[in-house]
């Protein structure tokens, strides 16, 4: 099919004299024939007959062939696939899987100690190298896995975990024997699919394992059965590119030209970045479509990346607290699920969602245009309709108003952040935010921080300079389930070893069996820095729980929230692991501390900086009380006693 | 000798006059002092009601009640002001002031016999989950509730004088920045009509 040339455009723009049709002039021809947008037909409507590229050249050939042991068509598949980096807990039974591990000679097991924690990490390491990320453990520890399992769903983290639920010892189900549970779908909740290993197609199972991984949508897949044995098997070995691995989309051009035209008619568009923009890295696209026409951005709570400059005169912050404009007449979602995001204070706003995934379109939220589109191409193709509806005089005036009064109240914002971080600047025990001051003071400009604390990780995340080229940002974890941290910040720290990586951890949730992966960041050498955030209360749960009053506000008790008594020395436990540790008490301390911190990690060791932080929210009466029990004390029979 | 004492006898009945006259002025112009503070704290307070509206209610559901449950002073306020903002709050300098005063106003009054309960379901430890909760829709006195409540007592709706008009009074409300879609706008007035019956 060939598109009409076009004349001049609504923008006035001239047409085409090269030879061949941009993508606005596409766009708008498409329309005009009522050609739908789909895969591949840009290259049919193409005018002119385009030169072969050796890169889309017709693959030719079988599949090579593995011959040897089912352990080493499993790890010449993952190979195949990009994978030299196995994380592992110890377990039993692979045996011929480190025998073909060796003998291929470039792939590096990272041991973690927990399996939970070895989740965490390879899930952090997917996120950081948009890759695969593949751990093998002993089914018997599935029950350990299943909390960073549930993490790396709810961020749909394309993971492959092998050994991990699936059916158990096939000839004894049921019986209720040592080591065994009767369903094979144990993990089946939190994966996008799960089988049980079978010798004879290892490698087609991996590679359907692999498709289900990177979906859309994408997320963990669990392979029961262990990493394969001894038996002989000849196997064809797929080759895989996980850049291209998840099936691409491009949106209707009609979709794509509404979306353009509301974008122009609305007074007060807002736009809302969520992961899909970090997992595409379409960083540039959408700063340069936010500018076209001054567009306020936001993010959500629980945004996994730092997907928009956080400093740009254009960036609002939060989409939850979000005030300004006062009447927003359009939201438009790039890639944000919306699985964690309260709408209230947009509702009644017509809602555009782009995203690539269809399973989270609509799901949340009832939309007024879904969008299917990969959110780099939607952006750009969006971008050219607009220049093909608006003159540039006019979007040019559009763009200066909005941006005056856009910036003069994110200048206003800064302002009142700078307030208050200067109220209490010098207070100790510390506050999150002149932490974050202070960090910013010293880490490298292109850090990556991996935050797992409450809501006050904006107190923190504010004061640093983040998105674009600037430090990057990856988690809390959506899933929010605690014990994912300082895991998935050694993850990240194994796939970019150039990289700054700094951990920004609650000691509540330091203490959900973090302290294991100390020993894998100690083994591995991870110049790292994990911050404890010490205030020695679950914060967030006290703050909800008391901040409407009621008896135990009154009496000033709080059940579960006090985690003094005992206070946990968490320089110690760095010391055990044969890490540094760095203690705060004062914010005076604190600047030098964070030289040593940062000396630290450029002499290759890691450091835990445990900093008192003051605890925020309401106030209780008595903010150190728990329910007291002591058996030393109730006992009848003391030890140095005799029966 | 006389004249030497009428001329005492003037300057003190003048000087009584004067004192008098400028304790008269003084009580005037202190009177006057007091009530153009108490004036510029109530203007501060209003003002900070709208903030309050505007910013803490869009995650704060109760905050009324949340104010008068916690009793801080205005200093109190602040501080948990300046925490908010931390968190990400959209509340612009000149703000703090009239919203730590409309809350610590607010913390002095008695929580009303009808106050709800806040809903502080299971949530998680870290996140905005649990807590407060906003249901969507609902009829016209859910929503004012889960509106109108955020900033004003159940009495201002059934004290409305009957020149005003309900339609009028929403209007002007998101104006400020109220946000309801036209259908619950509806409902809470044809709600708030019916109180008037």
């Amino acid at each position: 099919m060939r598109i009409p040339k076009m004349g001049k455009d609504a923008a006035g723009s001239q047409e085409s004299t090269s030879g061949t049709l941009s993508r606005r002039n596409f766009i708008a021809a498409s329309a005009a024939t009522g050609l739908a947008m789909g895969v591949g037909q840009p290259a049919a409507a193409a005018p002119e007959p385009v030169a072969p590229k050796p890169e889309d050249a017709l693959p030719k050939g079988q599949p090579e062939m593995y011959v040897g042991t089912t352990a080493g068509a499993m790890v010449a598949q993952l190979r195949a696939a990009g994978v030299h980096t196995f994380f592992h807990t110890n377990v039993s039974g692979n045996v011929p899987f480190f025998e073909a591990i060796e003998a291929v000679g470039d792939v590096q097991v990272i041991n973690v100690t927990h399996e939970g924690q070895g989740v965490g990490a390879a899930a952090g390491y997917a996120m950081a190298s948009k890759g695969l990320g593949f751990f093998f453990g002993g089914h018997i520890g599935t029950g350990n896995a299943m909390s960073n399992l549930y993490n790396a769903w709810k961020d749909r983290v394309p993971l492959l975990l092998s050994g991990i639920g699936g059916a158990t010892e096939g000839a004894n189900q049921g019986a209720d024997g040592q080591e065994q549970w009767d369903n094979p779908l144990v993990t089946a909740p939190f994966t996008t699919w799960t089988a049980t290993l079978v010798p004879g197609d290892v490698t087609g199972l991996l590679r359907r394992a692999m498709k289900f991984a990177f979906g859309p949508p994408s997320g963990p897949v669990t392979l029961g059965g262990g990493t394969g044995g001894t038996e002989q098997v000849q196997a064809p070995i797929y080759k895989i590119d996980p850049a291209t691995m998840r099936y691409k989309t491009r949106a209707q051009a009609d979709l794509i030209q509404k979306a353009a035209q509301w974008l122009i008619e609305a007074q007060n568009p807002l736009f809302v970045v969520g992961a899909e923009v970090g997992i595409e890295g379409a960083y540039d696209e959408i700063v340069a479509l936010a500018e076209k026409l001054s567009i306020p951005v936001t993010e959500t709570a629980h945004s996994l990346y730092a997907n928009f400059p956080n400093y740009h005169p254009l960036f609002l912050g939060e989409l939850e607290a979000v005030r300004f404009p006062r009447k927003q007449d359009l939201l438009v979602s790039f890639g944000e699920s919306f699985t964690t995001t309260q709408l209230d204070p947009l509702r009644g706003v017509p809602v555009v969602h782009i995203s690539h995934d269809p399973n989270t379109l609509g799901r949340p939220i009832p939309l007024d245009l879904p969008i299917l589109s990969e959110v780099r191409t939607a952006i750009r193709d969006l971008s050219d309709a607009i220049d093909g509806m608006l003159t540039k005089d006019r979007m040019a005036k559009i763009r200066a108003t909005r941006l005056a009064e856009v910036s003069a109240l994110t200048a206003q914002l800064k302002q009142s952040r700078e307030m208050a971080l200067r109220a209490r600047f010098d207070s100790s025990p510390l506050t999150w935010e002149r932490v974050g001051y202070e960090l910013e003071k010293v880490l490298d400009k292109d850090a990556v921080i991996v935050p797992e604390v409450g809501t006050q990780y904006y107190k923190v995340l504010r004061q640093l300079t983040m998105g674009g080229p600037n430090k990057q940002k990856i988690g809390r974890t959506v899933g929010q389930a605690l014990g994912w941290g300082v895991s998935a910040a050694f993850g990240v720290n194994v796939a970019l070893p150039e990289k700054q990586v700094v951990a920004l951890q609650g000691d509540g949730g330091f203490l959900f069996g973090q302290s294991e992966t100390l020993w894998s960041i100690s083994r591995y050498e991870a110049p790292m820095l994990i911050v404890v955030f010490n205030n020695h209360v679950y914060n967030e749960s006290r703050d909800r729980n008391m901040q409407n009053g009621g008896h135990f506000y009154e009496e000033g008790k709080d059940f579960d929230g006090y985690l003094g008594a005992p206070n946990v020395e968490y320089t110690k436990i760095a010391e055990a692991y044969g890490l540094k540790g760095e203690k705060v008490n004062t914010a005076a301390e604190l600047p030098a501390a964070m030289q040593r911190c940062v000396k630290s990690m450029r002499d290759g060791k890691a450091v835990v900086l445990d900093v008192e932080i003051a605890p925020d929210g309401p106030v209780i009466s008595q903010g150190n009380w728990y329910q007291r029990h002591s058996i030393a004390e109730i006992r009848k029979k003391k030890l140095n006693q005799s029966a | 000798m006389y004249g030497a004492r009428k001329k005492i006898l003037f300057l003190v009945v003048c000087n009584v006059v004067v004192w008098f006259s400028a304790a008269c002025l003084g009580g005037r112009l202190s009177a006057q002092a007091t009530a153009n503070a108490q004036s510029d704290k109530q203007t501060q307070i209003d003002k900070g009601r709208i903030a309050v509206g505007q910013t803490c209610a869009t995650c704060h559901a109760g905050i009324m009640r949340m104010a008068q449950a916690q009793k801080q002073n205005q200093e109190q306020w602040k501080d948990t002001i300046y925490s908010m903002i931390g968190r990400g709050a959209e509340i612009l300098p000149d703000e703090i002031e009239p919203i730590s005063a409309f809350l610590a106003a607010t913390s002095a009054q008695k929580a009303p016999a009808n106050a709800q309960t806040a809903e502080t379901g299971g949530g998680g430890r870290g996140g905005r989950g649990g807590g407060e909760q906003q249901g969507a829709g609902g009829d016209g006195r859910a929503i004012l509730q889960r509106t109108c409540q955020q900033c004003h007592d159940l009495a201002t709706a059934q004290n409305k004088a009957a020149s005003e008009d309900w339609n009028a009074v929403i209007a002007k409300m998101t104006g400020y920045g109220v946000r309801l879609t036209p259908a619950d706008q509806q409902k809470l007035i044809d709600y708030l009509n019916g109180l008037a019956k």
